[in-house]
């Protein structure tokens, strides 16, 4: 590696890039690596490992089976295939007005989920959902998701839960049943609960606040108390309560506000990625570092952890530390606080005495003056790994700064149970006492991530239940297998060891509500029945529609609500339970807003609740919100005995290493890992596809000789836990000390995908030490594992800049970076239109080159010209632009995961993506950097997407054949598909390495039958439609094409949402002008001039904005800024994606583009991008310079 | 040297090269006329389930576009109507008009089971190309111009190409096709002819002050219709 600071690259991408590998030379060099050897192989390129039998075919036969196969499919395709229309028979009345077939529908729903539901919207297009996005109304998403929001799509239509031949829907004992086989089952083992009140009856769910279910709830309290209810995550955040408890002597919900917050300690807490209500804590957070505030008010981020998460990615200064020791940070951050009492708030709750820590003196001296200088304003996060008496100390602490009583933390309480919740334990205790008749098992999936010592797989395969049987007058004890129920979106490894599997609703399908992270209640409804419930007139045909918690509960109760009996009998039947799901949602919005049922605003109220997704604070009666500050007694006296009984653990080293667990960004705790979209999705952090990894510092794998894909086997001091896992060596994880990301079940479980799944880490979790875990072993096995990462694609040639990190006092006073570039990046200063000379001209030229003028014919034949000299006038009212705040993005992949939702991008699998071949269109490159001196074992990183940038004057348009890269007047760099016939030209002319190849009928084909001869199934037979299931393609988004084989695609600015917002724009004005809106046309237009179109002009941009249209200085029908939102822009939480239109000098888009810290990629190149970038910021403290 | 090949052969080649033309040229004037969406497509009529005549319905009773195709103003499909818009007139409960023709019985039983009819779809583009027949009915563009006169027609049938260079006819010279908001769905609308005055002309005249009012602008480039 080279050490000189003078010749090491300032930022780099990998190991290999840094030590400049020929390896990484040979990779990145080439557009398509390993494409030499085309001719032995089937047209595509291969690496010569590939031992494909498919790829053993040769090019003569390959051509023979072609042609013979083209001249069968042309006969038959000379018919025209005869298409029905098939309209309703009668409208369903709640339809009329509010669906047109042919524009979608958008609805208000929640995503729940651990720590707080996610209010969204989901776009349905004649009833079919196709995209979630977030509820713009409701302050835990403003209108943004993460990624799992975006996928959770894709698991609806999953053909793993709906469609898949290996296992049947509803099944017993490994046989298919149906639903009503069930409804029999639940009617007599109810019958039996009722009857002696629920003894031995269990249930073992994910923690889930809804108050419908609670209702639920309260019956099994009330009628089948002798019930237990156990709850259980594999993300575990108990830790965080019983803080609380300490603290506070209450178990409460702890939610931090970023936005209000100027100093962040984050204490091994990813507060942007993996912990709760990150989504709104992202947008906080991003909303305090906004450049064009003031010097003061841009926050500053401090972050130790022991791996790189996304939060230490936007780390101002990153402290790496195994996880054991963050807590002694926090220890003696308190003891420095201390000696500054005059200048906290309340320096008498830090506690006297703190544990003993070995942080580094000039860094925890230089944090706790800040936080001391910003007392108010400074706040401390601690992840949810971290122990108990960290929490506790953490809110001492920021009780002393004044944090709390600013508002700067929110503690609410948790709800309340109407009957306690039980751990796991408990259930595995009760398990082995054989005292377990039923065992329910909702979500989850508690077999595989079950602490490892609970042993719930075996326990669940094996329970019996003990019991009496009455013959001849005398009762014996016998033993009786227990009814394993099982209620999961997939049959997964709990399924697997239960003797019932129900499938469970998808949240787009079913009833139900739950409650948002800041305590407002949410609604879930459903769009769409559960797939492939019908079906059942055949009698045959296996039931794999799925039904919600709320029925499946009620019908194992037999549920009733208070009351007449007679009015209200027992739910024996699946439709009793149907209809009552929604009674439940409709009890609690009553309960929660006090309006009785009979109340007649009772159905208006609770319409508005179902149009706007969630009940407005105002009109909850029982809110949870956050306690006021003075209802909070801060308990010192506790804390501090607490305290004293802390034995801190010892660093780890080479012979005892730490090993510590966290959710992995792409499968979460395993929820997500049936979704082909996140397993795909490159980790934030390694950028690894379809697997995760041990992380471990370059120094400890030095230390351990191990390399990036060795296996190796751990294991632990004092018992037999281990696992086998590849490692993956990560600059800047902390020494000695391995990071586990757990989720991935250690096998493909998905259908038709041949590789991926990943290790299994949970058989390593104990329940002893479940977040972290000392005194650990590492052996070096021979074998080796293939890990896939996209770290080194796309790579964009040594020596040019790509990547602007300046700190803030140099942002502020130099721009130094700004300047490198061409002059002034757009010709109008905000707030001015741009002059006549200038529009007359269009926008040819582009930014900051006003000399070029265009050939003076061109206005009129601009149109079809194929004239490279005289490329396509930028002439339109419309001038698409992007501008992405690298200050703002955090890597968190939201934008990939929703472009992928939103424009048809089909999955290609780890084999393709090892060759290069991935689709997404938008690449976020990970760079690490050596930022203000940072080492190389100690980087700093920057996270850049980068889709296309839609040059003016692009590469690609200039090398295609057949004029498939063209622009558009409105200076989108277009890709027809229709024209376009592979020949990858404009891939390897493009700088930016954007342009993405479709080498197979991803669209046509499953990922384990790409390799067949064209127009051939795997078995040979002619293909004559696609192997695709009809429910993946029920996603699709209609209004964008599905790409074929042998087509280029890339980022389009979504020129969809364009186009529709374009075509609204152009109805509202005809409708305003033929009068056809219920609008006052005096009061909120100008009357139109004479000799000019009849389209009246908005007055102002808060009309042109509700109408839907605007009229430029040439009375042009414009898109007012905002109403077009591109997929990734609205999904980002953090907003770092601004798109518009550049011509209009108000819009967000044009006033970023007029800043001049604005830079563009590989600007000298003179491409002349529409994409833009603003500089990643650092607001480094002058002291740790 | 001998001879590798008789004499004759030479009057073989001059035939086969001749052969080659033209069988060349058969072949490309058989693609061009056969091949091409003005043959393929125009003409199209498939049965359909029910023996609906858009003659009698538009043509003779004078039934407006708009009272089948509802959402034509304001969504990219025209839309095919329910079967209960039918039944406003041949419900045998109601207005009973027909009520009995063995021909209403398809109707009959889809609207009594909820189970829709199965119309055969006449006129499809290429999945690629997007249509909005919203902003071209808004913007002054008759039905007729794409559908023909359907007012004639006993069966539906493919009246023009819709061919991507059919478009482009009209996206680069909109005059001829344009005509007053009120005019769009009306089958047989002339345009008001000065003395001397071609319909061309008049039909020009019209289009351009519709053109001024709406600000009609076809785009012509890839982004319009392709994405």
């Amino acid at each position: 590696m080279p050490a000189d600071a003078t010749t090491r690259k300032d930022y780099w991408r990998s190991l290999d890039d840094l030590a400049d590998t020929p390896e990484f030379r040979a990779f990145s060099r080439e557009e398509f690596p390993g494409f030499a050897n085309v001719y032995d192989s089937l047209g595509e390129a291969e690496f010569a490992d590939v031992k494909d039998p498919a790829a053993s075919l040769n090019r003569r036969k390959f051509l023979a089976l072609s042609t013979a196969a083209l001249g069968l499919a042309g006969l038959a395709g000379c018919r025209r295939p005869e298409l029905p229309i098939l309209p309703y028979s009668s409208v369903p009345a709640d339809q009329i007005g509010f669906v047109v077939h042919g524009k979608p529908t958008f609805y208000a729903t929640c995503l729940p989920r651990p720590g707080g539901a996610l209010p969204v919207l989901v776009e349905s297009h004649d009833g079919r959902p196709t995209k979630i996005e977030g509820n713009p109304q409701h302050p835990c998403s403003l209108g943004s998701t993460d990624a799992h929001a975006q996928a959770a799509v894709l698991d609806l239509y999953s053909p793993d839960r709906v469609l898949n031949e290996k296992y049947p829907g509803v099944m017993e004992r490994g046989i298919h049943r149906r639903w009503e086989d069930f409804d029999q089952f639940a009617r007599k083992e109810a019958a039996a609960l009722i009857k002696s009140e629920g003894q031995g009856f269990y249930i073992l769910a994910e923690d889930m606040h809804s108050p419908a279910l609670t209702q639920i709830r309260e019956f099994i309290a009330k009628k089948l108390k002798n019930a237990s209810w156990h709850t259980f995550d594999a993300i575990d955040s108990s830790e965080v309560r019983k803080g609380t408890e300490i603290a506070f002597d209450k178990r409460m919900h702890v939610r931090n506000r970023f936005d209000k917050a100027a100093c962040i300690v984050a204490l091994d807490c990813d507060f942007l990625g993996l912990e709760p209500d990150a989504v709104s804590a992202s947008r906080g957070f991003a909303q305090g570092r906004k450049p064009d505030r003031p010097l003061d008010e841009m926050n500053r981020l401090y972050v130790v952890e022991p791996s790189f998460t996304v939060t230490g990615t936007m780390a101002d200064h990153r402290l790496r530390l195994p996880a054991s020791q963050v807590g002694g940070v926090l220890s003696a951050l308190a003891n420095k606080l201390r000696s500054q009492r005059d200048k906290l708030k309340k320096p008498d709750s830090l506690p006297a005495s703190m544990p003993a820590s070995s942080a580094p003196e000039k860094w925890v001296d230089a944090v706790a003056r800040d936080l001391a200088a910003n007392a108010g304003k400074a706040l401390i996060a601690v992840g949810s790994r971290q122990p108990a008496w960290v929490h506790a100390l953490a809110h001492s602490v920021n009780e002393a700064l004044g944090a709390i009583d600013a508002g700067l933390i929110e503690l609410r309480d948790t709800p309340a149970e109407p009957q306690e919740s039980r751990s796991l334990a408990a259930l595995a205790a009760d398990l082995d006492a054989k005292k377990v008749r039923t065992v329910l098992v909702i979500g989850g999936n508690p077999a595989l991530s079950a602490p490892v010592d609970f042993n719930l797989k075996d326990r669940l395969k094996n329970a019996r239940f003990a019991t009496t049987r009455e013959a001849d007058g005398i009762s014996q004890p016998i033993e009786v297998p227990t009814n394993t129920l099982r209620l999961g979106l997939f049959f997964d490894q709990t399924s697997e060891v239960c003797l019932w599997h129900l499938p469970l609703a998808h949240c787009l399908e079913s009833w139900g509500d739950a409650e948002a992270a800041d305590g407002t209640l949410c609604c879930v409804q459903p769009l769409i029945a559960p797939l492939n419930s019908s079906g059942t007139e055949t009698g045959t045909a296996p039931q794999r529609g799925g039904r919600n918690v709320l029925e499946v509960l009620m019908l194992l109760t037999q549920f009733a609500f208070e009351g007449d009996a007679r009015a209200n009998p027992p739910t024996t039947s699946y439709f009793q339970a149907k209809t009552r799901a929604y009674d439940l949602v409709r009890r609690s919005f009553s309960a929660r807003t006090g309006l009785a049922l009979t109340d007649p605003t009772f159905e208006n109220e609770f319409n508005r609740y179902k149009q706007i997704g969630f009940l407005a604070p105002d009109k909850d009666k029982a809110l949870r919100t956050a306690k006021p500050a003075g209802e909070l007694k801060f308990n010192a006296a506790r804390l501090a005995t607490e305290l004293a009984a802390i034995a801190p653990l010892a660093a780890p080293s080479a012979e005892s290493l730490e090993v510590a667990f966290t959710p992995d960004y792409s499968v979460f705790d395993g929820r997500s890992a049936m979704n082909p979209w996140l397993q795909e999705m490159p980790d934030p952090i390694t950028k690894l596809v379809w697997d995760n990894a041990a992380l471990l510092s370059p120094a400890t794998a030095a230390a351990l000789a191990v390399r990036t894909g060795d296996i190796v086997k751990l294991t632990v001091k004092g018992d037999s836990a281990t696992v086998d896992i590849a490692v993956f060596v990560l600059p800047g994880h902390a020494d000695f000390c391995l990071t586990l990301p757990f989720g991935q079940s250690g096998e493909m479980r998905i259908n038709h995908v041949p590789d991926g799944g990943g290790f299994n880490v949970f058989p390593f979790r104990r329940s002893c030490c479940l977040h972290i875990v000392p005194g650990c072993r590492l052996e070096k096995t021979s074998r080796t594992y293939d890990l896939v990462t996209t770290q080194e694609h796309g790579v964009i040639p040594e020596g040019r800049e790509i990547l602007h990190e300046v700190s803030l006092t140099e942002y502020r006073t130099h721009h130094p970076h700004a300047r490198h570039h061409h002059g002034p990046t757009i010709g109008i200063a905000p707030g001015t239109l741009p002059d006549e000379a200038q529009l007359q001209k269009g926008f040819q030229g582009g930014y900051g080159n006003p000399q070029q003028v265009p050939a003076p014919a061109a206005v009129e034949q601009k149109r079809f010209s194929l004239d490279l000299a005289r490329p396509e006038l930028l002439d339109s009212q419309f001038q698409w632009g992007m501008v992405i705040d690298l200050n703002a993005c955090t890597g968190c992949s939201a934008c990939m995961t929703a472009c992928q939702a939103e424009n048809n991008i089909p999955v290609v699998g780890k084999h393709e993506i090892k060759r290069n071949r991935e689709l997404h269109w938008i690449r976020l490159d990970r760079y690490f950097t050596h930022f203000g001196g940072a080492s190389e074992t100690d980087p700093m990183v920057v996270t850049q997407p980068v889709a296309c940038v839609h040059c003016e004057q692009a590469p690609c348009e200039q090398v295609c054949p057949v004029n498939a890269a063209v622009h558009s007047p409105e200076g989108l760099n277009l890709q027809v598909y229709n024209r376009c016939i592979g020949t990858r030209y404009c891939a390897n002319a493009c700088p930016y390495k954007v342009r993405r190849f479709n080498w197979f009928d991803f669209n046509k084909r499953r990922l384990d039958e790409l390799r067949t001869p064209t127009l051939f199934t795997k078995e040979g037979a002619a293909l004559t439609e696609s192997l695709v299931p009809e429910t993946l393609k029920m996603q699709k988004n209609p209004d964008v094409t599905v790409r074929m084989r042998g087509v280029m695609e890339k980022c389009t600015y979504c020129v969809q949402r364009i186009e529709r917002a374009k075509h609204g724009a152009k109805l509202a004005a005809v409708e305003v002008a033929e009068g056809r809106r219920l609008i006052e046309i005096d009061r909120s237009f100008q009357a139109p001039a004479e000799h000019e179109s009849k389209y009246a002009k908005p007055r102002d941009a808060a009309v042109a904005r509700t109408v839907g249209y605007d009229l430029d200085s040439r009375g042009r029908v414009v898109v007012p800024d905002g109403l077009v939102v591109t997929a990734c822009e609205e999904a980002c939480p953090s907003r770092a994606i601004t798109f518009g239109n550049v011509l209009d000098a108000t819009s967000r888009v044009a006033m970023l583009k007029a800043q001049s810290a604005e830079y563009l990629l590989l600007g000298e190149l003179n491409t002349k991008p529409r994409t833009s970038y603003l500089p990643r910021i650092r607001n480094v403290n002058p002291e740790l310079m | 040297m001998p001879a590798i090949f008789p004499s004759s052969f030479d009057a073989i080649v001059r035939q086969a090269v001749v052969g080659v033309i033209v069988g060349a040229g058969l072949f490309v004037f058989g693609w061009y006329y056969y091949a091409l969406p003005s043959y393929t497509r125009v003409g199209y009529q498939p049965d359909q389930p029910v023996p609906f005549s858009h003659e009698k319905h538009v043509g003779e009773l004078g039934l407006d576009c708009r009272y089948c195709h509802q959402a034509v103003f304001e969504s990219p499909h025209a839309t095919v109507p329910a079967t209960e818009v039918c039944m406003n007139c041949h419900n045998k409960e109601k207005a009973n008009v027909k009520g009995n023709s063995p021909n209403i019985l398809p109707l009959y039983a889809s609207y009594k089971s909820g189970m829709p009819m199965h119309w055969k779809r006449v006129h499809k583009l290429p999945d690629y190309a997007y249509f909005n027949h919203s902003v071209h009915v808004n913007k002054g563009v008759s039905c007729v111009s794409c559908h023909g006169q359907v007012n004639e027609m006993k069966v539906v049938f493919h009246d023009q190409p819709l061919s991507m260079g059919w478009c482009l006819k009209c996206h680069t010279d909109p005059e001829p096709h344009l005509r007053p908001a009120s005019e769009i769905t009306n089958m047989n609308w002339k345009p008001p002819q000065t003395a001397g005055q071609s319909e061309e002309q008049a039909r020009r005249d019209v289009g351009a002050v519709v053109k001024r009012d709406l600000q009609v602008n076809p785009p012509t480039n890839c982004q319009a219709c392709h994405r």
